[in-house]
């Protein structure tokens, strides 16, 4: 009984403390120049979840279209894309971060 | 019937048609995105039996259909697990959208190219004395 409750106290102590990244991709890079000529964009997407009921993914598709977004008649190169996972008391936030080189 | 009995129906029922994402990648977004193109394969799976992951293939076959001419850039790929009843029913989905893009082909000028003239300009134009060009037999005009 005693070992219960030191999971619970654990539990809920750790509750926003640990973070689980699942994927790191790097895209390809198409530089026709210097990196140091590009301008670095980043975007952001996340999705809260309870108790793990969730009926889609488009947050993901958010964090592509707000990268994109920033970078208007220019190329988007060298795309790090970052998804993770940030817990809390029985729910979690689905984290997409994205990194990119713009042309222009 | 025990509390138990009642929770497990309605959290099964509640976690009917959820949707994860396992998985996600991008390529680089070209500069022109005027023509989206996008595909998708999915495997349901009974009890998560699953003998093969040839349904992949499908996925970039129906992406270089959609841009015979073109290449395909700036695909967006996502993989998610979706849970049509747990523990009986599911699925992976493998969904990829990007942007055709077409060669920019240079159009060639019409007709035949000029040809530059390799023949020395008339003395008349120029002012300059033409030099004596010796005939067949050797002798200057």
């Amino acid at each position: 009984m005693n070992g219960m409750r030191w999971m619970l106290v654990m539990a809920i102590g750790g509750v926003g403390c640990t973070h689980a990244v699942h994927v790191n991709h790097t895209s390809d890079f198409q530089t026709t120049k210097a990196l140091s000529e590009y301008r670095v964009i980043d975007a952001r997407a996340e999705q809260h979840v309870l108790l793990g009921f969730v009926g889609d993914t488009h947050y993901a598709n958010d964090a592509y279209l707000r990268l994109m977004n920033q970078c208007e008649g220019g190329q988007v190169t060298g795309i790090q894309t970052r998804y993770s996972t940030s817990h809390s008391f029985f729910s979690w936030t689905n984290v997409v971060e994205m990194k990119g080189y713009c042309s222009k | 019937m025990t509390t138990h009995a009642l929770l497990l129906p309605i959290l099964a029922t509640l976690a009917s048609g959820c949707v994860h994402m396992t998985s996600i990648s991008t390529t680089s977004v070209p500069v022109d995105r005027g023509q989206r193109v996008e595909a998708e394969a999915e495997r349901f799976m009974f009890m998560w039996m699953n003998f093969n992951n040839d349904y992949v293939y499908q996925l970039t076959e129906d992406l270089a259909e959609q841009c015979p001419d073109g290449r395909v850039e700036g695909i967006l790929t996502k993989q998610e697990r979706i849970i049509y009843f747990p523990v009986v029913a599911h699925a992976v989905r493998v969904s990829a959208g990007g942007f055709c893009v077409k060669p920019v082909v240079e159009e060639a000028p019409m007709g035949p190219e000029p040809v530059k003239s390799e023949v020395a300009p008339d003395a008349g134009e120029t002012g300059e004395a033409v030099p004596a060009v010796p005939d067949a037999d050797g002798a200057k005009e």
